[in-house]
């Protein structure tokens, strides 16, 4: 029975309406003090009652399904202690790393043929076996089985990413030639560093003398889009879509990818031949 | 990415009647066996975590909808006879309803994994 805002406050405060009407005549439906007429409509449309109904607003991120969870909390790196997911400390996550990668050089073990055995009983006495068995598992790939060992690979893109985190935590600008030497005498021996590795957490500014490099992470940005793209550009001018695409990424989505994402929130010009992006109003 | 959406909550209004939702869909839904009691499982609904928008999937098919407020509320009413003198329940009021008024999309096997 559709209503009108008076009938809807009648029932919500609890009072009753009353159908009146002889055989003859039209039903009407009577409050206290005002009277309605009554029609019959029809719909071809099924309409399915449902009790009880989640609305989208009110399901919230809680109702995750456990496999995006999951990725989720693998994403950020979420170590479960004693039934609780926790975040490890920055300084910490090195420590750990550090001497996971020692290990490396101690037993001579060549990249693909790390011990995980072996890992685990050196540092057990040093770092919880929870937090061992998470960062192992986040920063290793299995490599080859011999006589039923498993052997482990570290992935050699994310240490090294890690390492130049640590290299370009303290706020300030660094030699950009400098700042490679420094790096690749951080990561293991026979790891490779490269520049590419920096996207998404350092910003490289080539137009300087001498060039500098400088730590910038997503997370360092604000949530709301167009705050976030106003941070961009005012971090640094011109960006390539490279460049740029590791900190807006999260807001693509199957219709509006990165490359819509920017026409929509920046202006685009060329540069010696290369395509670059910046804000879209100048001021 | 889609989020479960089919947790049950006890919903009501300020003064107690129970708020109901409506699910409009085009057409009917037919089902492959016919007059089944009690409860039946239809379909699955879901909520896009990126827009909020509702999604069914009834069969092969998959409905895309939006949540609307009812411009004008409904109540739900039941027939009850109480010795002899006829009176109606009301068993809920519908202030908003998920409708589905789009053409039902298949689904194809080999593209699945998307949905």
């Amino acid at each position: 029975m559709q209503l009108d805002d008076k009938l809807l406050k009648e029932i919500e405060s609890g009072n009753s309406l009353v159908f009146k009407g002889d055989l003859d005549e039209n039903v009407v439906l009577c409050t206290e003090d005002k009277t309605y007429d009554v029609k019959e409509a029809e719909t071809s449309n099924s309409l399915l009652l449902v009790p009880n109904l989640l609305y989208a607003e009110s399901t919230g991120d809680q109702i995750a399904s456990r496999a995006e969870l999951d990725v989720e909390l693998n994403k950020i790196q979420a170590v479960k202690i004693d039934g609780y997911y926790r975040l490890l400390e920055f300084d910490y996550e090195f420590r750990v790393l550090s001497y996971m990668l020692d290990l490396i050089e101690e037993n001579s073990w060549p990249l693909n043929r790390i011990s995980k055995e072996i890992t685990f009983e050196s540092l057990k006495d040093l770092v919880p076996e929870s937090v061992l068995e998470a960062l192992f598992r986040f920063y290793t790939v299995e490599t080859s089985k011999e006589d039923d060992i498993q052997y482990y690979q570290y992935k050699q893109d994310k240490v090294c990413r890690f390492l130049a985190r640590v290299l370009l935590k303290s706020a300030g600008k660094f030699n950009f030639t400098e700042f490679l030497q420094a790096w690749r005498d951080s990561v293991p021996e026979g790891m490779i560093t490269d520049e590419s590795l920096l996207s998404g957490i350092a910003i490289v500014d080539k137009n300087t003398t001498p060039q500098v490099v400088w730590g910038f992470s997503e997370n360092d940005l604000p949530d709301d889009i167009n705050e976030r793209f106003k941070t961009l550009f005012r971090t640094k001018a011109k960006w390539t879509v490279d460049e740029i695409s590791p900190y807006i990424e999260s807001y693509a989505t199957e219709k509006l990818n990165v490359n819509a994402l920017l026409t929509k929130y920046a202006r685009a010009s060329t540069q010696d031949g290369v395509r670059v992006f910046s804000a879209k109003h100048m001021k | 990415m889609i989020s479960t959406a089919l947790n049950f909550r006890e919903s009501e209004s300020v003064s107690g009647v129970p708020e109901w939702a409506i699910v409009e869909l085009q057409g009917l839904v037919q089902m492959k066996k016919e007059a089944t009691v009690g409860r039946t499982v239809i379909g699955d609904l879901h909520y896009y975590q990126r827009n909020r928008h509702p999604v069914l999937v009834l069969g092969h098919h998959i409905l895309n909808g939006k949540e609307v407020k009812l411009e004008q509320p409904m109540a739900v009413i039941e027939k009850v006879d109480i010795e002899g003198k006829l009176e109606y329940k009301i068993k809920a009021i519908v202030k908003k309803k998920l409708l589905f008024k789009s053409r039902p999309k298949p689904i194809i096997s080999h593209v699945s994994d998307k949905i």
